[in-house]
């Protein structure tokens, strides 16, 4: 939700297009914890096979950090594409030139949230 | 009886993040708003059941399913909606919605979605850590309250929600017609995601810093095509 305003903050610089499965910048393991958000999400079981990767990276506790991401960003997800829930203004307004530059207004949901 | 016990999984799990499980397994055993504590359980073991359709096949209209009640208490029209929330939520439109609500009700339809996405994080952890799948509980007696909480209206959502004193975000109201459920859900994104520290952009209270645990967040609304 707030990838790069965070990054910012850190100074981190974190690229959007990681989102989308391109480059993540300079976000620590970034490529590695796309990757296994990626695997975990399409197939949570075969995506253990990336555990010994992730936690010579980033430890156990990033391992199941990473993980519980994953799972709690699958029930928001499926709330927001439920409910049809309509981004928040001031959300719709910062993330213009984002959501065209990474396609994401291209989405099915972008209907239903656009408000 | 601590069915999320820090000790049934394989790796450490944040005994807050445990403690929401709890909670949610234990609303799924008592009877709901709109749902009995039986239907409950049912919506939560078709969750798991959906598959995604063969390629090629058609998604099935929503006007020719039936609404007759099945052996488990749900309808196929029912086991359609639990399937769509669950495997295929990213092609629900505004009009699926609306044809559905018109038939179930907004309350029926709301704690639906409420026991989806309840139930998913948690099944996903588990998936994900190697741990087997909790056990689903046995439902508890009793009526649903149908009570429809006061100060909702309508604003862009395909269902009312909290408009009187509101200020926060959307996500955070979105089922605020079944505020129970609303309630533990928040308490699972909460627990799972920022804590107490979602307007800091600097986190040290997790393992992963911010920037990459927005990532991860990112790229799983990317794959599931969730526009919010």
């Amino acid at each position: 939700m707030l990838l790069r305003a965070s990054s910012n903050a850190i100074d981190a610089g974190a690229d959007l297009h990681g989102a989308v499965g391109g480059a993540t910048g300079n976000v620590a393991h970034g490529g590695l914890l796309m990757a296994y958000a990626e695997a975990a999400n399409r197939d949570p079981e075969a995506a253990r096979a990336l555990d010994d990767e992730v936690i010579a990276a980033v430890g156990e506790a990033g391992l199941v950090d990473a993980a519980v991401t994953v799972a709690v960003f699958n029930g928001l997800v499926r709330s927001a594409d439920g409910i049809g829930i309509p981004l928040d203004d001031t959300m719709l307004a910062a993330t213009a030139e984002a959501r065209a530059e990474l396609g994401l207004d291209s989405y099915a949901g972008a209907a239903n949230s656009r408000g | 009886m601590a069915e999320f016990g820090a000790n049934t999984f394989p790796r450490p799990v944040d005994p807050a993040v445990l403690s929401t499980f709890e909670a949610v397994w234990d609303g799924l055993a008592v009877a709901g708003t709109w749902w009995t504590a039986a239907e409950r359980v049912a919506i939560v073991a078709a969750t798991r059941r959906s598959l995604r359709l063969p390629l090629g096949e058609t998604v099935p209209d929503i006007a020719g399913i039936s609404d007759a009640v099945g052996p488990d208490g749900l309808s196929p029209l029912i086991h359609e909606v639990v399937r769509r929330l669950s495997v295929d939520a990213g092609r629900i439109t505004r009009d699926w919605a609306t044809a559905v609500i018109e038939r179930t009700g907004v309350g029926h339809y709301v704690e639906t979605v409420a026991l989806v996405v309840q139930t998913v994080p948690v099944d996903m952890l588990c998936d994900l850590l190697g741990r087997p799948r909790q056990d689903l509980p046995v439902p508890g007696m009793g009526e649903p309250s149908r009570v429809v909480p006061d100060g909702l209206g309508q604003e862009g959502a395909f269902v009312p929600w909290v408009v009187d004193g509101w200020s926060g975000p959307n996500v955070a109201r979105a089922l605020s017609f079944v505020p129970e459920d609303n309630s533990l859900r928040m308490g699972i994104v909460t627990s799972m995601y920022s804590g107490r520290h979602f307007e800091e952009m600097v986190w040290s209270h997790r393992s992963l810093s911010r920037p990459q645990v927005e990532l991860v967040a990112a790229r799983t609304s990317a794959v599931n095509e969730c526009f919010y």
